[in-house]
């Protein structure tokens, strides 16, 4: 059997580990904000943050597509001198791995997977994704009150990840691996696993068929691209428009927003230089602002409306995925008390 | 009709090729036309492209802008950029002399579907800096007109000073496959002796000769001018399939991952920037 078992008392162990050939990004809570970030040793991790004590405010997309990452350097005399693949063979030259990620923050990053390889592949994004490998962390139930993920599909992702770790008892998870990378992970550090058990894997099952009674969504998602389309000038818009202060703090802890922007940094020598992309939020006047003083989306209703419409019609449409995987990061970091589900459910309200 | 995505070369998606300006010419007070080249020569026998494709040209220590090209894909080895200064970027390349060096990324998008429409009249609708990629496009009719119907191009301008190729016009008269009228909103110093007022009004001009059953419509211009011109097509009975718009948006990638030229599902860096009015008739915020 591919499957370990691995004592709860022994993950500080496989962290150490695993700390010796790859970058360990795990959760931290540095500056007491949970987080995810580089670890040297195990005693940096916040295990708590694993038990769903809480999601880390950034998900995992920050990894993969970095709040701010050079694209390229250049000189003026010269152009380009260092180009995007360059740069991303240089950033991915170690083996990144991730220790406990949620399901719905895989999910999250299959999302963004999928997108930056659809047509064109983003070579930044591309070589950091394949050289990481991510262990998760499965959840048994809502982790707090915001989570929506079984609504929106996330909190099983067939894909995506490397190994799931799986609490089958008060000491016990079951590592199940889900790709070579993952048995191979396995294999290697070996001592640090058991055998799993006949009544290992009956608690396993028993734990699975929890996970299915915990779940419940709160609404169903079918149609909701429709109705949403179809209450476009809808009052609601307006209403939540109001109450928002389009800091763009929901866009920025979302695991499904990528938008970028980028920028030239000129070094101070004011000959040499890098082209720098920083995450970007669709609610910030400047975003549809084009120059010569267009505004494609000039009322705040329309940058307030674009995100759900973005999120619930646009994504499903064109790569068939959800374009929320139902974090509730957007609802715990909104300084205005917006709840995402508050507003598709008022805008569907108009519909009936 | 499901329209795939032509890639049109292998350049790489983040990271611009090095050009060199080659040739600078003013077209006016305003816009520049910028001849270049890529340093490195086995690019410039490969890069090919569409009238109505666009380039993201990066003014290095300044930023990256999307560009339409200006020349024609038949001119081989160097590729020409029409830029009007109305931002960081085009104010700056403004400042560029001959010899420096930009970058380029492209071409992107689809262009306008000239060859597609061989047999048809063509109708071309400009306003401002739109003319330089819809020239393109209709320089490409013009050099194969056997292939094609009547050409009729109508050209708006804010002011006489604006106006793009002026002494190209007596070209344009003197071939009757070629129906050429132009406007300016102003006139504010007397010097223009043709019609006044926006490009709405060139239409009277051209109704009584156009089958609409047989006439393509592509138009490039200010993002205001779209809504009006559509509305005399549709005066016109040209079908909304055979309405073709070019439309701008803010954009920072160009390959449909930064979101910011977002239209519905579509992206105007990869489905676009053309666009058939019946493609987007259903997409709000498109017009
Ligand atoms: S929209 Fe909100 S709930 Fe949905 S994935 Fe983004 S942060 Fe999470
Ligand atoms: S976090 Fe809340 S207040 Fe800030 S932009 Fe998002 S919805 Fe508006
Ligand atoms: S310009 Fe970035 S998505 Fe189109």
């Amino acid at each position: 059997m591919y499957s370990k078992i691995i004592l709860q008392k022994d993950l500080p162990k496989l962290v150490d580990e695993l700390v010796n050939d790859h970058i360990v990004v795990a959760p931290t809570k540095a500056k007491n904000v949970p987080t995810f970030s580089e670890v040297r040793s195990s005693e940096e991790v916040e295990f708590s943050i694993l038990f769903n004590e809480k999601l880390p405010m950034i998900p995992l997309k920050k990894i993969f597509l970095p709040s701010q990452q050079t694209v390229f350097k250049y000189s003026l005399s010269e152009g380009v001198t260092e180009s995007c693949e360059e740069l991303a063979a240089r950033v991915a030259e170690k083996k990144i791995l991730v220790f406990g990620a949620s399901p719905c923050d895989i999910t999250g990053v299959n999302v963004l997977n999928r997108i930056f390889h659809e047509y064109y592949t983003d070579a930044l994004f591309s070589q950091i994704r394949d050289r990481t490998v991510i262990i998760g962390m499965n959840c048994l139930d809502h982790c707090y009150e915001n989570c929506f993920c079984e609504t929106m599909h996330s909190n099983d992702p067939k894909s995506g990840y490397d190994i799931m770790l799986t609490p089958i008892s008060k000491t016990k998870l079951i590592a199940v691996p889900n790709s070579d990378k993952g048995k191979a992970l396995l294999r290697t550090h070996g001592e640090i696993f058991q055998e799993v058990t006949t009544k290992d894997h009956q608690a396993y099952l028993k734990a699975l068929e929890q996970k299915r009674l915990n779940f419940k969504s709160e609404f169903p998602v079918e149609g909701l691209a429709s109705e949403i389309e179809d209450n476009f000038e809808s009052s609601v818009w307006e209403e939540f428009t109001k109450k928002c202060l389009f800091c763009g703090s929901c866009t920025f802890v979302c695991p499904t927003c990528y938008c970028f922007s980028t920028k030239d940094n000129l070094s101070i020598d004011l000959k040499t230089g890098e082209r720098i992309r920083d995450w970007d939020s669709c609610y910030y006047p400047e975003f549809a602002l084009v120059a010569g003083g267009h505004n494609f989306r000039e009322h705040q209703s329309q940058r307030f409306r674009y995100r759900y419409l973005h999120k619930f019609v646009d994504i499903p449409r064109r790569y068939n995925l959800e374009g929320c995987v139902g974090c509730g990061r957007c609802i715990t970091y909104c300084p205005a008390n917006i709840d995402v589900r508050d507003v598709l459910k008022m805008i569907r309200g108009v519909s009936n | 009709m499901t329209k795939t995505i032509a890639k049109y070369n292998d350049f790489g998606d983040c990271t611009p090729q090095t050009a060199k300006i080659v040739d600078i010419r003013s077209l006016t007070d305003n816009t520049k036309l910028f001849e270049l080249q890529f340093t490195d020569s086995q690019l410039n026998e490969r890069f090919t492209y569409k009238p109505g494709q666009f380039v993201l040209l990066s003014v290095f220590g300044v930023g990256e802008v999307p560009i339409s090209i200006a020349s024609s894909p038949h001119k081989k080895g160097l590729f020409q950029l029409g830029i009007r200064m109305v931002g960081n970027v085009t104010t700056k390349i403004h400042q560029l002399k001959k010899g420096d060096l930009v970058g380029i990324r492209g071409p992107y998008g689809n262009g306008f579907p000239v060859e597609e429409n061989k047999g048809k009249d063509l109708l071309f609708v400009a306003g401002g800096i739109g003319y330089l990629p819809l020239r393109s496009a209709f320089r490409e009719a013009v050099a194969k007109k056997a292939d094609f119907g009547k050409i009729f191009i109508l050209y708006g301008d804010r002011c006489p000073t604006d106006v793009l190729f002026a002494e190209e016009k007596d070209e344009y008269k003197q071939q009757k496959e070629i129906i050429f009228h132009q406007t300016v909103d102003r006139d504010d110093d007397r010097c223009w002796d043709g019609n006044i007022g926006v490009v709405t009004t060139l239409f009277p001009f051209i109704k009584d000769e156009i089958d609409p059953a047989n006439t393509v419509a592509m138009i490039c211009g200010p993002p205001i001018m779209y809504k009006f011109v559509v509305m005399e097509l549709e005066k016109l009975k040209i079908k909304p399939e055979n309405i073709y718009l070019s439309l701008e948006r803010k954009m920072q990638c160009g390959v449909g991952k930064c979101c910011h030229c977002g239209i519905g599902d579509k992206f105007v860096c990869l489905d676009g920037p053309v666009f058939s009015l019946e493609e987007i008739q259903g997409l709000l915020e498109a017009l």
